[in-house]
């Protein structure tokens, strides 16, 4: 374990503060610190073959943060909660997708516990104040009945601690509120949302979390154009236009299609094994993908 | 679960007054009938119920025609045994761990037990693929970052002898 010494901060709050924080938690058996990582993400998935469920990593900054497939995660130096965890999980494997929604819902509390500040979720979990993402969430399963999850919240960034290509489409705390929050804080509403929103998981909960998921979500009632990550080679027909009616069991997006294209039997193929997660006919679930379109328009939204 | 155990298993059911024997081992399920008996052999089924599934490959030995992997048997070599590696998910199959990654594998190449072959990814959940048998891709049987269904073939593997 590597942390700063005694009388030090931990995450903006003293030491001894941060500490008591991380034993309260249910999720959290050992945590290890680093003051700078390439990436929290790499070194939980390196801990969790020996330390499993319950190991929590964090740091203050990340030289190479990981985004889905290869993307870089903007991390620098006491700007942001970054995080990775072991979580243990009972229910069936197929049911895991659903986590990163629960991370969503959970880090969606603690900014509004923990800034007053009611951010929206963007399918399938980031956090959106304003049209800017706040957090980003991504998951590896393993090993053994544990996913890793990985956390981003944006804290104390100013507008030009942003690369200007993401200035429109990036914030934090700071940028939203104006006004600098101690990271330890969100760390500590979040550990609590989350055991919470894992038991409810557990205990099959499922309806109550879509309804959640219903409520926070960005995109209810909006028209969405999805593609399919393969969509630019060659098969552009696999890309779905539709107006988002529900979410699904997994947290998935449910479409009723604007067009009758070829791509629309393509997707329900591939949603065929979320049944009971309310699709009628012609209606399609959307797991995996790249928001094209979003009418409205979620600028300055809500 | 390894092909040489469900060989066993095979022949445990076909010298026994069992019908079907459904054996669970972590994330892999076999289930061997034979009720489904067709030209005299008894079949193994990699089955895996909407409520135990799974996040790892389950593996597959066709004896006969079975349903969830039909193309198992090569027409040009009707005797040759392939083992499929199926999606434990529904999600988005990608061959590499980001799209400047080469592939993690190729037809032609060799895999060994615990080698990663792809991601399936569903709501920002990825889940590596690991091979549970040893051998050589015959045949890639997904696209690169398009949908896949549960326990949908994704390769197919000739396993070491």
């Amino acid at each position: 374990m590597s942390a700063p010494g005694a009388g030090e901060f931990l995450l903006d709050l003293p030491r001894e503060e941060t500490i008591r924080i991380l034993a309260a938690s249910p999720l959290v058996r050992r945590w290890v610190w680093h003051a700078q990582i390439d990436s929290t993400q790499c070194l939980a998935r390196e801990l969790a073959v020996s330390e499993g469920p319950g190991l929590l990593v964090l740091a203050d900054t990340q030289t190479a943060g990981r985004g889905r497939m290869g993307r870089s995660w903007f991390s620098p130096r006491h700007a942001g909660l970054w995080l990775s965890m072991v979580v243990g999980l009972q229910r069936p494997a197929q049911e895991w997708p659903l986590v990163t929604s629960l991370a969503a819902l959970a880090l969606r509390e603690a900014v509004e516990v923990g800034a007053g500040l009611l951010c929206a979720l963007k399918w399938p979990n980031d956090l959106i104040h304003r049209g800017r993402k706040l957090a980003g969430i991504l998951a590896d399963v393993g090993p053994g009945d544990a996913v890793v999850l990985g956390v981003g919240l944006n804290v104390g960034q100013r507008v030009t601690d942003f690369p200007p290509e993401l200035r429109d489409r990036a914030g934090s705390i700071l940028t939203e509120t104006g006004q600098l929050r101690p990271r330890g804080c969100f760390l500590e509403a979040f550990l609590e949302a989350l055991a919470r929103w894992l038991e409810r998981f557990e205990e099959g909960a499922g309806e109550e979390i879509r309804a959640a998921l219903r409520e926070a979500s960005l995109l209810m009632g909006r028209t969405v154009c999805v593609r399919q990550l393969g969509g630019v080679s060659g098969r552009q027909e696999s890309s779905v236009r539709g107006r988002v009616c529900d979410i699904g069991v997994l947290g998935e997006l449910i479409l009723e299609p604007l067009d009758a294209s070829r791509a629309v039997s393509e997707w329900e193929n591939s949603a065929g094994e979320t049944e009971g997660a309310g699709t009628g006919a012609g209606r399609v679930t959307v797991s995996s993908g790249v928001l094209l379109e979003i009418d409205p328009p979620i600028e300055g939204g809500k | 679960m390894r092909v040489e155990e469900i060989k066993r298993l095979i022949e445990l059911v076909e010298h026994s007054q069992i019908d079907e024997l459904e054996v669970r081992r972590w994330w892999s399920t076999v289930r061997i009938s034979k009720a489904r008996r067709r030209n005299g052999h008894t079949m193994a089924e990699a089955v895996a119920p909407r409520s135990e599934v799974t996040h790892s490959p389950q593996m597959v030995k066709p004896q006969g025609p079975t349903p969830t992997c039909p193309e198992a048997t090569d027409k040009k070599e009707p005797d040759e045994e392939l083992v499929a590696i199926v999606s434990p998910m529904v999600g988005t199959f990608y061959r590499s761990p980001s799209p400047t990654s080469p592939a993690y594998v190729e037809t032609g190449k060799r895999v060994a037990v615990g080698q990663v072959v792809c991601i399936i990814e569903a709501m920002k959940l990825m889940n590596e693929i690991e091979s549970e048998v040893s051998g050589t891709i015959v045949k890639i049987q997904a696209e690169n970052e398009q949908p896949v269904e549960f326990n949908q073939p994704l390769f197919m593997v000739r396993p070491d002898s």
